[in-house]
């Protein structure tokens, strides 16, 4: 039995047979709900500065990419591409409305899609999937909507001439309290 | 947890006093310096890659569903080329780097066999490449004095290093083939290789239902296919049993969301601007999100059970008996049976091992608000056998995905699709062989019956009835009229069910239990209609035995073995007895003078060592073969050229041998062998 690590799969001919397997790629449904909010990402930044358009649509091109083949990675890079697209146009001034709301839709967009890929893995794309996916979606858009809510509120409520060193407290607070979250 | 609630406490301190220097500017004198601001946006980022690093370190594997749509692999003979190579040297399977012993042996005996040459004379053709036209194949099997192969060329010599091995033993077998007189089978492209099972099959939990599909031998059972907690026990709740196959876990999918909420207030920090840093707020809320999901199964909650505790699942099949190519349709109902919804259903359905879907998923996924219920539907084709359909997999998680649960939940459903006892259009050719009562065989002796055989002189005694009256008027002479007598046999119809015979060209078509078994309910209608005793058997089994009889409950009882006899079954088992106790058990409960039709696809030696034995000990054997070979690749050529070599050596002891051939009926294969061997 040692002695016969010889490649037996050499011999035979690697023709493979779609029929015989499960279409495990992640589901339709899932893909158009993970693109929508995608697509809100790269523009909300892109049509401020130039830099976020150009990471956005990168950001857009390898989520389309991680859909396409149900890769994570992909998925997962192309939405920290949306992210980082809407956080440049923010550092190079783009109006705060926006940038919040393409930083929210890249998220959302990378937890549709994160589900689009388990559906695809778990049930694969023959099945009907379309209450669950729907479902999970609007759940993360209606956080994705508080989120912006809240957070457009403490802006407004804390622009004008609030103290430097109460700012830095406040965000102090805010790392450590993320940190605690996760 | 301590870090967590440290910096819980730093962070809410933190944010009550920049409350109150926000409320009342002031209370703190303290200078903001732009380095500081720098300093805190640098280690915010720190933090930020420390969070994506982290990401690494969790475990965020999720369920593996089984893949029940199709039937349980059974690959055509030949499917390891060394157990093809071993097939003709007796020793089992051989090693690849011993491969030119065995294609020898084969070359050997094929010349041997179909040429008739002397074993010294075909050795020494071998040793010398005169056997064959090919090149690369007398070279590969020849001696010192065999011609040289052909060049392989300057750039595959410079970069390979010759023509790599397994062509070589491509073009040997080949060549061998067409020397046993085998033409191409030109099926290449349309079926591919027998499924294989999911590389991350042995970590699945439903391992336990479809285990014997990928033949490890890992000894693992049920119990330890479970990952970290092992199944809690059935509890049975009405609709059939609740397995837990894989406890309620976090997915870790939101593990490292953090991220985001640091790079965005590193960004915000680092270039003073509001806009990006309120980008971060993302990140705080989803990271709120995964951790407070109100609809969290399974965690701590002890009165309430999990979510998938309170689901059932209700099957039914229509028709639920069907007849043998029937499609039978699958109606999956899924109920949320407690007070709250469940967001996230993921279902498998538990397809029966030997059956495949044939329409629609055996999947479904879907949200349940509590106490409704989703129905989903598809579609198998019944197949010969009792079938059970398995506990449905059912996969619930909370809304944001972050806890999963897997539960084996549902009632196990039976189906059994009973074969017809058709008879074949064609007769069965048994074997010429006197006995006791009056039937299908045909012998050469005169005696009573219903075709003309001879006539012959008047003796005293015979019967007016049977005088040639036309001729005693023509000639005057009194003559008496014989006919060919025709006898009844008691007939042992013998399956042979070792593991060898579940074999199969292709993924999709029956293998060649399925094909003998449904042959075998034919040649049982076929020859008590003509008057025959007949049994069923199937080989080797202890319990698989139903003495030759007729009539309606024996026929009866004959269906009923073919179709529930464990020994039987659709989906390969275990191995339930040896060859030599079989043979021997066989020996002892066949009577006298039984014909025996042995239906065996011959895949190894065994088989047809069996049907000789048996002919030899004075059972007239007729065997019935259907040929489950393929021609993909050169395992499976060598094992076709090797099942033709048995068929020949059978025939040449004259035991005759049906050759029933993937693509055609058994009435065609029965009609085939009738004209070959008829009058």
């Amino acid at each position: 039995m040692t002695t016969d690590g010889a490649p037996t799969e050499a011999v035979t001919d690697a023709s493979e047979s779609p029929a015989a397997t499960v279409d495990r790629r992640p589901s339709r449904t899932g893909a158009v709900l993970a693109l929508l909010p995608a697509l809100v990402a790269a523009l909300a930044g892109g049509l401020y500065t130039w830099p976020g358009l150009l990471a956005g649509v990168a950001g857009f091109l390898g989520l389309v990419t991680g859909l396409a083949r149900g890769s994570r990675t992909a998925v997962t890079l192309g939405a920290a591409g949306l992210f980082g697209g809407a956080v440049l146009a923010g550092t190079e001034g783009a109006p705060v409305g926006p940038v919040l709301v393409g930083a929210v839709a890249a998220v959302v967009a990378w937890d549709t899609a994160t589900t689009a890929v388990s559906v695809g893995e778990q049930l694969g794309r023959a099945a009907e999937t379309r209450r669950l996916e729907v479902t999970h979606a609007l759940a993360s858009a209606g956080v994705g909507a508080v989120t912006v809510g809240l957070s457009y509120g403490v802006y407004l409520a804390g622009a004008g001439g609030r103290p430097v060193a109460a700012l830095l407290l406040l965000l102090v607070a805010a790392v450590l309290l993320a940190l605690a979250l996760d | 947890m301590n870090r967590r609630r440290l910096a819980l406490v730093a962070g809410l301190l933190a944010l009550a006093v920049g409350v109150a220097v926000a409320a009342s500017p002031g209370l703190l004198g303290l200078a903001v310096d732009r380095a500081l601001v720098t300093a805190l946006g640098v280690v915010t980022l720190l933090v930020a890659v420390r969070q994506v690093a982290a990401r690494r370190g969790v475990d965020t594997e999720a369920a593996v569903t089984p893949t029940p749509e199709h039937r349980v692999p059974t690959p055509p003979p030949g499917e390891d080329l060394r157990d093809s190579l071993g097939g003709f040297l007796s020793s089992g399977r051989l090693p690849y780097n011993q491969a030119v012993r065995g294609l020898r042996a084969a070359a050997v005996e094929v010349l041997a066999q179909y040429e008739g040459l002397s074993e010294t004379e075909a050795e020494r053709r071998v040793e010398a490449g005169t056997w064959t036209d090919d090149g690369y194949a007398a070279a590969y099997l020849g001696g010192e004095a065999a011609p040289d192969p052909p060049s392989p060329g300057i750039l595959r010599r410079a970069v390979a290093g010759g023509v790599p091995k397994h062509r070589k033993v491509r073009h040997t077998v080949s060549a061998i083939a067409e020397r046993a007189g085998l033409e191409p089978r030109s099926e290449g492209d349309t079926a591919g290789p027998p499924e294989e099972p999911p590389e991350s099959f042995s970590d699945s939990p439903f391992s336990v239902t479809r285990e014997r599909a990928t033949r490890t031998a890992d000894g693992e059972g049920a119990a330890t296919q479970g990952g970290d907690d092992p199944p809690r026990g059935a509890e049975d709740d009405g609709a059939g049993t609740v397995t837990v196959a894989r406890a309620a876990r976090a997915t870790n999918r939101w593990q490292g969301v953090g991220a985001v909420a640091f790079v965005g207030i590193a960004a915000g920090v680092l270039a003073s601007e509001p806009a990006a840093l309120l980008a971060g707020a993302a990140g705080i809320g989803f990271a709120a999100y995964a951790r407070a999901t109100p609809l969290e199964p399974g965690v701590s909650d002890s009165d309430d059970g999990t979510a998938a505790e309170g689901l059932s699942v209700d099957r039914s099949l229509d028709p639920a008996e069907p007849d043998p190519g029937v499609a039978v349709a699958v109606t999956v109902a899924v109920t949320n049976e407690r007070d709250r919804p469940v967001p996230d259903l993921r279902v498998v359905d538990g397809v029966p091992e030997a059956l495949s879907v044939a329409e629609g998923s055996p999947r479904h996924g879907t949200a349940l608000q509590a106490g409704e219920c989703a129905t989903f539907e598809y579609e198998v084709r019944a197949t010969r056998g009792r079938h059970t359909f398995g506990p449905a997999a059912v996969i619930a998680k909370d809304l944001s995905g972050g806890v999963e649960e897997t539960r084996l939940v549902g009632p196990e459903t039976t189906m059994a699709c009973r074969p017809t006892l058709r008879a074949t259009t064609e007769p069965v050719p048994l074997r010429q062989r006197a006995a006791r009562f009056a039937g299908r065989v045909e012998t050469d002796t005169a005696g009573a019956g219903l075709e003309f055989y001879a006539t012959r002189e008047y003796r005293p005694g015979d019967a007016l009835s049977r005088v040639d009256w036309n001729r005693r008027a023509r000639t005057g002479e009194l003559s008496t009229v014989e006919f060919r007598s025709e006898q009844a046999a008691t007939v042992m119809v013998v399956v042979d069910a070792r593991p060898q015979s579940y074999a199969a060209p292709a993924p999709d078509t029956p293998h060649a239990l399925d094909r003998g078994v449904e042959a075998a309910g034919r040649l049982y209608g076929s020859l008590t209609a003509t008057g025959n005793q007949v049994g069923v058997a199937a080989f080797p089994s202890v319990t698989g035995w139903l003495a030759p009889g007729a009539g309606e409950e024996h026929e009866r009882r004959v269906r009923e073995l073919l179709t529930t006899h464990p020994d039987l079954s659709p989906a390969p088992g275990e191995d339930p007895m040896t060859v030599a106790a079989g043979r021997s058990r066989l020996r002892r409960r066949l009577s006298a003078g039984t014909q025996v039709l042995f239906v065996s696809p011959l895949c190894d030696g065994r088989g047809a060592d069996l049907a000789r034995w048996l002919d030899e000990y004075g059972y007239p054997v007729t065997v019935l073969s259907p040929d489950p070979t393929a021609d993909r690749t050169a395992g499976h050529r060598l094992a076709r050229v090797a099942r033709g070599l048995r068929l020949r050596e059978l025939r040449g002891r004259g035991v005759p041998v049906i050759d029933w051939a993937a693509d055609e009926s058994v009435d065609a294969a029965l009609a085939r062998s009738n004209r070959r061997e008829g009058p």
